[in-house]
């Protein structure tokens, strides 16, 4: 098995943008994510209007149907705004994706005239008819309804509302309890001059991370990203994301009318930021719950059949761990005793020599699998810069093989239970 | 084993060896120099549409909804060990999946692969049914139902299905209902591995960085060298039925859910005419619906549809469908519009350079998926189950013409055969 031992290139190619290059030209597409990072602050609900009032068109291409008419001419090159809470930040990203150079018939060029469309949406935008007027105002209002109406329509994804729910109650009184969006009521009173405001603090004040993977042509897109910033740029500094620990456990059941119960728990624990230390944190999730060789996958479902998927899963940069189960609701007490006398037992005994072989085997597969598939290079050289790990697959390969039984149970020591939620439907 | 043909693609840069084996397993090698991890996806033409079927020997069975299903989870039981924990200790990703015409095993490793190849045809070739085996997988599947259950996109769709085909399986997802699942049992699932797990019926795609020669000599020992008769499959007729032309249920939504439905009348059975269909179909609702569309936009602009619409056309050999759905505030108005709109796309010819643009476009998507040696090995898979020649859909976009797409849209949408389901929220 042969692991990346790349360190990826890091450019600087204007003030507060940093481009990340993980290419490789076996992929067959390139893509490019432009990351805009800014706090979760009063401005996220007209930022995430902005970007559905903005996807409307821009100066250039003035309504959706010669924008993607522009982008189905670049052999389908896609582009896709989207706003999300990234841990405690506020992302606002545009992601592009186009045939790799090497497919492309002769003299035809796609990478730098989609960046321009996507990000012409952002830096040209289409105004308005009326005088000073910053957007179409018919735009603005049927973005608005129909942004709305989506944000109603959450609780038909009893999945996703559940996950929502569940940060929403473990962490309210920190940023990552925040809803991107902030809320209906705010979404409902953005002006258009706050989204002009918002669409400003994009674009002068973010952190811009650039990241360009597949057979993207790094030179084209640093020398793209240079003339596209150049401008000056007052970087908002972020802040680290709190740590929080709880005085007691809490449980939580909140209703809604629903098939199968989403059972959620939380835990806190604190984030090691040695890469041996952060190897056996991830070898105790995994063994936890990481997949179907972890622990409650094997009790809960295989020896139980109590749920279809159980998995533990832990949040980035933020200090908490959390399992998640779809269940029958009458289990949920049997369910959670299972998993805190897992924790319980990993914590006090360890895990066993074929526990270990597993998660190894697991971890070692994903990272030597990064190498094929270009998303997850991104994903995992985008974290370690994020983390401040410089760090490649190869070297925490190696640490992981190192690992030893009681740095793993060293690592799941200590974790604090915070909250039981469960979703269901009223009795 | 005797190598059959070589295809070479040289627009999509692949190469792929078909071999045979002597009882009929079809085998597709792709070579992908370069690439780390190697891909194994095995599967057979036995999905969730399979419920009557008739044995070589002449025995006629008939099983519940959910057993193809049910059967792929058996398999992961193994003989003597769990196939989850034998994939676990090499450390590949694995998993299986079943449709509706179809069941697929798969693993995708960076290493140990000549030991996950070897799980993979040994899990899938050699399994132990048992009625206690079957019982205890009972729970996990009735889960995985329940979740699917709470999906109004699922309701709804096959809430449309029951409306559409009056007697066919799609009326049910290939997982099953809840009450049949509670009555599978060992039988079940043995006739139907016995029916329809045959040496001829099985095809394996492998993409990765190997040696053809060597991979063919790891496969030989590894392949069963039976040959068996392949059941026959009673699966009615779903192309001329219709059961109701609007049905209505109310579920937990926050607005009304409406799918619109047209079954197809002129499906066809031929894998190959059947992938241009449905890239014909797939351009042409592009070409109706898609974000580069006037249509669109009207619609869009009118607030008929939101975000939340979407279009696209499936089939097998013996159904097929065009299903629109969105979610709106006024169902009868949404149908009424969208159907209107509809009529007036097919009277109205289609520009050439928007035909042109699209084709482009979907040029650069076909290409461009095939992009790891997983996705290779699937996207060949799915030919060699559909029938259809590995790597033709670029030759078919490019044979498909102007008049061709023009035909298709004045066949698809038959108001005879359409239906309407809409899914209403409970406290309004």
């Amino acid at each position: 098995m042969s692991f990346l031992q790349t360190i990826p290139e890091f450019h600087s190619p204007a003030n507060g943008v940093t481009l990340l290059g993980v290419t490789d030209q076996r992929f067959k597409r390139g893509v490019v994510q432009i990351l805009f990072e800014l706090p979760l602050d009063a401005s996220r609900a007209a930022r995430s209007l902005l970007l559905d009032v903005l996807e409307q068109g821009s100066a250039q291409f003035p309504d959706q149907t010669s924008l993607a008419r522009e982008s189905q001419n670049l052999f389908g090159a896609s582009c896709d705004l989207y706003t999300e809470r990234s841990c405690e930040s506020h992302i606002v990203g545009i992601q592009i994706s186009c045939l790799g150079e090497q497919f492309l018939p002769s003299g035809e060029e796609v990478l730098v005239p989609i960046l321009d469309i996507a990000t012409g949406i952002l830096f040209e935008p289409l105004r308005g008819q009326g005088a000073g007027e910053f957007f179409e105002t018919k735009y603005l209002e049927r973005e608005r309804k129909n942004l709305l109406d989506m944000l109603d329509e959450r609780k038909d994804d009893r999945g996703e509302y559940a996950s929502e729910r569940f940060k929403r109650v473990m962490c309210a009184d920190e940023e990552y309890g925040k809803l991107s969006w902030e809320s209906s009521e705010a979404v409902a009173s953005v002006t258009a001059r706050q989204l002009e405001d918002a669409r400003l603090e994009i674009i002068q004040r973010a952190e811009v991370t650039i990241i360009c993977s597949g057979s993207a042509n790094v030179d084209k897109v640093k020398h793209w990203a240079a003339q596209r910033f150049d401008m000056q740029r007052d970087v908002i500094e972020l802040a680290e994301p709190s740590v929080k620990f709880p005085s007691e456990l809490r449980h939580v059941n909140e209703h809604l009318e629903m098939e199968q119960a989403k059972l959620h728990i939380g835990l806190r624990l604190h984030l090691p930021q040695e890469i041996a230390d952060r190897e056996a944190l991830i070898a105790a999730c995994s063994i936890l719950g990481g997949g179907s060789h972890g622990r409650l996958f094997q009790k809960v479902r295989e020896e139980k059949s109590l749920a279809y998927g159980i998995y533990s899963q832990m949040h980035g940069r933020k200090h908490i761990l959390s399992v998640s189960a779809g269940i029958d609701a009458s289990s949920a007490a049997e369910v959670e005793a299972e998993v805190f006398k897992q924790i319980d037992l990993l914590a006090a005994e360890g895990p066993t020599a074929h526990e270990i072989e597993l998660s190894q085997a697991n971890r070692l597969n994903g990272l030597a699998a990064l190498a094929d598939s270009p998303g997850a290079m991104a994903s995992f050289y985008h974290g370690n810069h994020v983390l401040g790990l410089n760090a490649t697959p190869a070297i925490r390969a190696a640490a992981c093989q190192r690992l030893t039984a009681e740095q793993i149970q060293q690592a799941a020591t200590g974790w604090q239970s915070d909250l039981v939620y469960l979703l269901s439907a009223a009795e | 084993m005797k190598t059959t043909r070589t295809i070479k693609h040289p627009q999509l840069e692949e190469t792929v060896h078909l071999i045979e084996t002597a009882n009929g397993i079809q085998i597709a090698l792709i070579p992908t120099p370069g690439f780390h991890t190697t891909a194994a996806h095995f599967g057979l033409r036995f999905g969730g549409n399979d419920l009557h079927f008739v044995m070589p020997n002449g025995d006629d069975h008939q099983v519940p909804t959910g057993s193809a299903h049910y059967l792929e989870h058996k398999l992961f039981e193994g003989r003597e060990e769990k196939v989850f924990d034998r994939f676990n200790r090499l450390g590949a990703n694995f998993n299986g999946g079943t449709s509706f015409c179809q069941t697929t095993y798969y693993f995708s490793t960076a290493a140990h692969f000549d030991e996950c190849l070897e799980v993979l045809l040994d899990f899938v070739q050699d399994p132990l049914i048992t009625e206690e085996r079957v019982d205890k997988e009972r729970g996990i599947i009735e889960q995985e139902v329940r979740m699917y259950q709470d999906n109004p996109g699922y309701r709804g769709t096959f809430l449309l299905h029951a409306a559409m085909y009056k007697s066919h399986s799609m009326r049910v997802g290939p997982g099953g209902t809840l009450d049949d699942v509670a009555r599978i049992n060992s039988t079940d699932l043995q006739r139907c591995y016995d029916g329809f797990y045959v040496p001829r019926a099985l095809r394996l795609a492998i993409a990765g960085d190997f040696d053809v020669e060597e991979m063919k000599q790891k496969l030989e020992p590894l392949l069963r060298t039976d040959d068996t008769a392949i059941a026959k499959r009673s699966s009615d007729d779903a192309t001329s039925t219709r059961l109701a032309g609007y049905v209505e249920q109310e579920f937990a939504v926050t607005r009304p859910y409406v799918f619109i439905g047209y079954a197809q009348s002129e499906v066809e059975t031929d894998g190959q005419l059947r992938l241009r269909q449905r890239i014909i179909a797939s351009l042409l609702l592009d070409l109706m619906f898609g974000k580069s569309s006037e249509l669109r936009q009207e619609l869009y602009d009118a607030e008929i549809i939101d975000d939340s619409f979407s279009a696209y056309w499936s089939a097998d050999e013996t159904w097929g469908h065009v299903i629109m759905s969105g979610i709106c505030d006024k169902p009868q108005q949404f149908v009424d519009d969208i159907t209107q709109a509809c009529d007036k796309f097919i009277a109205d010819k289609i520009k050439s350079s928007d035909f042109e643009r699209l084709r482009k476009a979907a040029w650069g998507g076909i290409v461009s998926g095939l992009q790891t040696p997983s996705a290779v090995a699937s996207s060949v898979l799915s030919s060699m189950l559909a029938g259809n020649e590995i790597f033709s859909s670029l030759d078919e976009l490019q044979a498909i013409s102007l008049a061709d797409i023009q035909a298709a849209a004045e066949n698809l949408f038959d108001d005879s055969k359409r239906a309407i389901a809409v899914l209403t929220p409970k406290d309004k």
